[in-house]
């Protein structure tokens, strides 16, 4: 690991730009109750990017397997039936990949299906929104890790390393940090939080940006209920009125309390009549949702999702592996639809990774090893969805590196077409500053 | 929410949310947008605490108060003998006092306080005699390996788990009362740093007594190489990371590679997909004239050969090669899958499924492992015949004896102890110790004691850039505000507190990778994390509306016990924030008689006055009228909680404020 550098991206910014205090956020809609109005002077619309990570390196060959062409017969050498392969063909037609248009050979997990995120790429047979995959991405040729910790780090920090000790050093904030750094649209003007995390403690992506409400349990958010509760509160918030970065912390903290105090989250009808199961994957995002459309400013939400790291016994169909690509499908499902039904999600683009995927070759103990190449997903945001982009070598033993799927495209690459083509970023090139990077759209944005 | 009809329709409710946070939001987002901190103060309300408060914060779970020691003045001619002798049954009643009589200057109190607490025989009387008083939340503490695993295994959830939640009542108390606090520290430490999920299957559950035991507690000070040994043959971790499953002609790599990620040379020495043959090698050949006779017996002991100074994908592999075949005795099970009887747990090993060809590790591609029946010469004859143990001791060995990893150790150590950020000098001076004494006994109380006695440690500058993370900041909160109270089974108390406790993030041994609970204070400024500390600190000073007898906290009794008559506002706040603390700043943290709350000399003494006496909110709390500052309160009062002063409450408030304070929180 190389000692960080901080990257200097201070936006020297005027008095008056980031106090903008308009005092008339309060509205006076019945339904609605806006904190911020959705549209800004100028007719612009609030723009939210949702960053799901998939902790562990998820088996994307059982995720989205090959269903025909060579690289089909290669996937039947390399995996048992009914451990980690996922087989168009398999003896059970339970188990059996699910077709998939344009998908370049690719099919879908069984149970991506049942009205789950197939049929959000799918999408009616329209390419307007849905969902846009991403195959074969990663880390860039030099850079290839198979640390956990080494490739979520880079990753988050948006920034890989080449391993040899050369090139860019790490920045010492992550890349959403500074994607909210050099937006100009944030903070909105009365934005109560600009950013928020959906679990118990701030993401890496997230280091460096002090303006975040992470929640965990909204249920139980107030420190002391009893009496005294609201002068001890006031008491609280006196104590931290510094600029530290304990001081900061803690107000962040108090101005949570203060939000969910607020707001009655108990009483919440999604979009598009869905149901969010009832699941921490469907918790965590039903709580995006309901804060999204309260329009308090939020312009990046987080949620990770673990148990991906499938060494042994990974089971396709039960659990770990299968339990939990139905646990994602079912709540990432039911959070589009939501936003979909309360008309945000042109406004809201979702970009779902892991820090990589797994070797083609199952292992003595019925697993996958930590392997390259991986897919992406992205939804939302007018991307042009129903297809999937990107090259790939494919995974003939000949192809492959250490046994896995040789990345072709830098995930910067996608991370940064998130934030420019279809969210309007000015410069995606300040967020991922390297001289050995130059970004290139994959072309999921219009 | 202290009123709830108030919906969030009300106008009026979402109008006095905008007021106050407006402006801190703003300032907030503009710190956020310029990227950096003004100030290098984590808190701008936070005072340097004095050496002796640094120290105890630092060494363990902070100061522990029972009664105030008389003030008795220290003599610069005193000489001290080596002896548990004057001031010793100080330490638990009053920390700071005894730290200070331990020696007549700053530098001699913490030489003579860190040799005795890296003492391995130090008497812990409070920890016995609460583990004494409560034989069934504790007896499976000192069982044997093999007698737990054979009696619980199979038997059903409340049997197996049933260690694994002995332990978790047993660390609480310990931390709260052990007068080995350092220990403590280091247990929880090293805990973190050998990760286990413990709640990953029952075989980690059932063996979590003796992990704790025999694994962690007893080379908590002891040998790292050791330690690693023992972990990577215990049931839990074979359980944990699939080495129970590693075999040969498909090999699971996922101890291995975590072992050398996470345990030993740290993602700091990892070179990535590089080819071994790439590797940059050390000076010298790390394991040469060291005196291990498994590596001396093999050609990792002779000079010449090069070896890595960092590893790669093909060292985690053969390693996982050498680790083929390492097993536990699990329970058996008939044809049916009915288990047939528990197993012990102990470590064994499967020849069959061992792969016993040569390996390469760390060599620059240079099989320095021979093959089974590859033997080279007479030396390694003798090993080989026993290749399924040694090959995968070998692996660890290399590992742990690695330059690389003393300076991973020593970093995450000076993390742990001093900052996130720490000094370079410190962190070589702690390498280098743990690197001179890897076969030492006590390695690892000898490279504490470098990081202890540096100038770095005791340098005021390096305080306070780190917050206490929910175990140590609960657990130094009941140590401040005078806890009784022994965490156990069939107790409803300590059911609800672990129930909260798990909302803070961080339930002992409960973390899912392998990777163990952060140490960056990043990672523990959340909002969810600072709201569920302090909610969790409010629940332990009100816990029980009845006598001070009953509650977890003994505040009144302390308040009634130390400040005689009928105390005055200004006294108790004085008195509270001199006690949970540790110190009075020059100047004190009130002012004299008659100091207006809004110019009191310090913020908390502010926040506790502005609260104690009620004065200056615009809408007041339950009609409690304002009470001024220098007047009496009926000593009754604090016992009787009578409408409407509601005098016990107020006190407790102030505690809590004091507690909930960044002088608490920073470390």
């Amino acid at each position: 690991m190389k000692k960080r550098t901080l990257e200097d991206l201070k936006r020297v910014l005027t008095r008056r730009q980031f106090l903008q205090v308009s005092g008339a956020a309060a509205g006076a809609a019945t339904m609605n109750l806006s904190f911020v109005p959705r549209v800004f002077a100028g007719g612009s619309t609030q723009k939210v990017l949702v960053y799901v990570f998939l902790r562990g390196g998820i088996d994307g060959l059982a995720l989205l397997p090959p269903i025909d062409g060579p690289d089909y017969g290669h996937l039947i050498d390399a995996r048992r039936e009914g451990r980690t392969r996922v087989d168009i063909n398999d003896s059970d037609p339970s188990r059996r990949a699910l077709t998939m248009p344009n998908g370049q050979g690719l099919g879908f997990h069984p149970y991506l299906g049942d009205g789950g995120l197939r049929s959000i790429y799918r999408n009616g047979g329209s390419s307007d929104g849905g969902m846009a995959i991403v195959q074969a991405v990663g880390h860039p040729p030099g850079t290839f890790t198979r640390s956990h910790f080494d490739a979520q780090e880079q990753i988050e920090l948006g920034q890989p390393l080449v391993v040899d000790g050369t090139g860019q050093g790490l920045p010492g904030n992550g890349w959403l940090s500074r994607y909210l750094m050099t937006s100009p649209s944030v903070p909105a003007p009365g934005a109560i939080f600009t950013a928020m995390v959906s679990g118990s403690a701030p993401p890496t992506s997230l280091g460096g940006w002090s303006d975040v409400a992470t929640l965990d349990s909204p249920d139980n958010f107030s420190p002391n209920t009893g009496t005294f509760g609201s002068t001890h509160l006031a008491m609280l918030n006196s104590l931290y009125g510094g600029a530290g970065e304990l001081d900061v912390a803690a107000g962040a903290a108090l101005d949570a309390i203060d939000l969910i105090n607020s707001l009655d989250l108990d009483d919440y009808s999604p979009g598009g009549g869905v149901t969010y199961p009832d699941t921490s994957e469907g918790n965590d995002f039903r709580l995006i949702a309901q804060l999204i459309r309260q329009n308090l400013g939020i312009a990046t939400a987080t949620v990770d999702i673990g148990g991906w790291d499938t060494h042994n016994n990974q089971n396709a169909f039960g659990g770990p592996f299968g339990d939990n690509v139905r646990d994602l499908s079912e709540a990432l499902t039911a959070f589009y639809r939501d936003l979909e039904g309360a008309g945000y999600i042109d406004d809201v683009a979702v970009v779902v990774q892991s820090e990589f995927g797994r070797q083609v070759k199952e292992n003595a103990s019925y697993g996958t090893d930590h392997g390259l190449g991986n897919p992406m997903f992205v939804l939302g945001a007018g991307v042009k969805g129903r297809q999937v982009y990107g090259s790939t070598l494919g995974i003939a033993p000949g192809d492959r590196i250490g046994d896995s799927l040789v990345p072709q495209t830098d995930f910067r690459n996608v991370l940064a077409e998130v934030a420019g083509g279809l969210l309007g970023h000015p410069d995606v090139e300040g967020i991922f500053a390297d001289p050995d990077f130059t970004y290139s759209p994959v072309g999921f944005s219009s | 929410m202290t009123d709830n009809n108030l919906s969030l329709e009300n106008p009026s409710r979402r109008k006095l949310f905008q007021s106050r946070t407006r402006k801190r939001t703003s300032v907030r987002q503009g710190i956020a947008k310029q990227g950096e901190f003004q100030t290098d103060n984590l808190s701008e309300a936070a005072i340097v605490p004095p050496f002796a408060v640094r120290v105890l914060t630092r060494m363990g779970f902070g100061l522990r108060r029972t009664e105030l020691a008389p003030q008795v003045a220290t003599d610069p001619e005193r000489i001290f003998s080596d002896r548990f002798g004057f001031g010793s049954d100080l330490l638990g009643r009053d920390d700071v006092a005894y730290f200070q009589s331990l020696g007549p200057n700053d530098d001699l109190r913490l030489e003579r306080y860190v040799d005795e607490q890296l003492r391995d025989d130090l008497p812990d009387p409070e920890w016995e005699s609460r583990k004494a008083a409560y034989p069934n939340s504790f007896d499976i503490l000192d069982e044997d390996l093999a007698t737990t695993f054979s009696e619980r295994e199979c038997q059903g959830f409340n049997n197996y788990a049933e260690p694994q939640r002995q332990v978790e009542r047993a660390a609480f108390t310990r931390a709260c009362y052990s007068r080995r606090q350092l220990h403590e520290l280091m247990v929880d430490f090293w805990h973190n740093h050998f990760n286990i999920f413990s709640g990953a299957d029952e075989d980690t559950y059932v063996s979590w007594a003796d992990w704790d035991k025999s694994v962690i507690r007893d080379h908590s000070f002891g040998n790292f190489h050791d330690m690693v040994q023992a972990s990577a043959k215990h049931p839990a971790m074979l359980q944990y990371l699939d080495n129970y499953a590693n075999e040969a002609g498909g090999f699971n790599e996922n101890y291995a590679r975590e072992l050398y990620e996470l345990h030993t040379l740290g993602a700091i020495n990892y070179l990535g997909n590089s080819s071994p043959l790439d590797a940059p090698a050390l000076p010298t050949n790390p394991y040469a004239g060291l005196g291990d006779p498994l590596l001396d017996a093999l050609q990792y002991g002779n000079p010449s050969r090069e070896i890595q100074s960092e590893y790669t994908d093909d060292d985690v592999y053969e390693a996982a090669r050498a680790l083929t075949g390492w097993r536990y005795d699990d329970q058996n099970v008939d044809v049916g899958g009915q288990c047939v009887d528990g197993g012990s747990g102990a470590f064994q090993v499967d020849e069959s499924d061992h792969d016993g060809g040569g390996k390469a590790i760390l060599s620059k591609g240079s099989v320095l492992l021979p093959s089974d029946g590859g033997a080279v010469h007479d030396g390694e004859v003798a090993i080989k015949l026993a290749g399924t143990v040694h090959d995968g001791e070998v692996a660890i060995k290399l590992a742990a004896y690695h330059p690389g990893t003393a300076r991973y150790i020593a970093l995450k150590l000076c993390q742990r102890l001093i900052a996130d950020d720490p000094p370079e000098s410190l962190v070589q001076a702690a390498a280098d110790t743990f690197y001179a004494n890897r076969l030492h006994p006590r390695q690892i109380a000898l490279t504490l004691r470098t990081i202890l006695l540096s100038d770095e440690f005791k340098d005021p500058a390096t305080w306070g850039k780190k917050i206490k993370r929910p175990f140590e900041y609960i657990v130094s909160a009941m140590r401040a505000a005078r806890c009784d109270y022994t965490w156990r089974f069939d107790d409803s108390d300590t059911d609800r507190f672990l129930g909260q406790f798990d909302d803070a993030g961080q339930r002992l041994y409960w973390w899912r990778t392998p990777d163990g609970y952060p140490d960056e204070r990043a990672a523990w400024m959340g909002s969810n994390t600072l709201v569920q500390n302090w909610r969790i600190v409010d629940w332990l000073v009100d816990e029980n509306n009845d006598s001070d007898a009953n509650r977890v906290m003994r505040i009144l009794d302390t308040t009634l016990e130390n400040l005689p008559g009928n105390p005055t506002p200004r006294e108790l706040v004085a008195f509270w924030c001199e006690w949970a603390l540790g110190f009075t700043p020059e100047g004190g943290w009130v002012g004299p008689i008659g100091t207006f709350w809004g110019n009191e000399p310090t913020e908390l003494g502010k926040v506790c006055m502005q609260f104690v006496t009620q004065q200056g909110f615009p809408v007041g709390e339950e009609d409690a009228p304002p009470f001024p500052p220098d007047q009496q309160i009926p000593r009754s009062e604090f016992t009787e909680d009578n409408f409407p002063q509601r005098w016990h409450r107020r006190l407790r408030g102030v505690v809590q404020l004091i507690l909930w304070s960044p002088n608490f929180m920073q470390r």
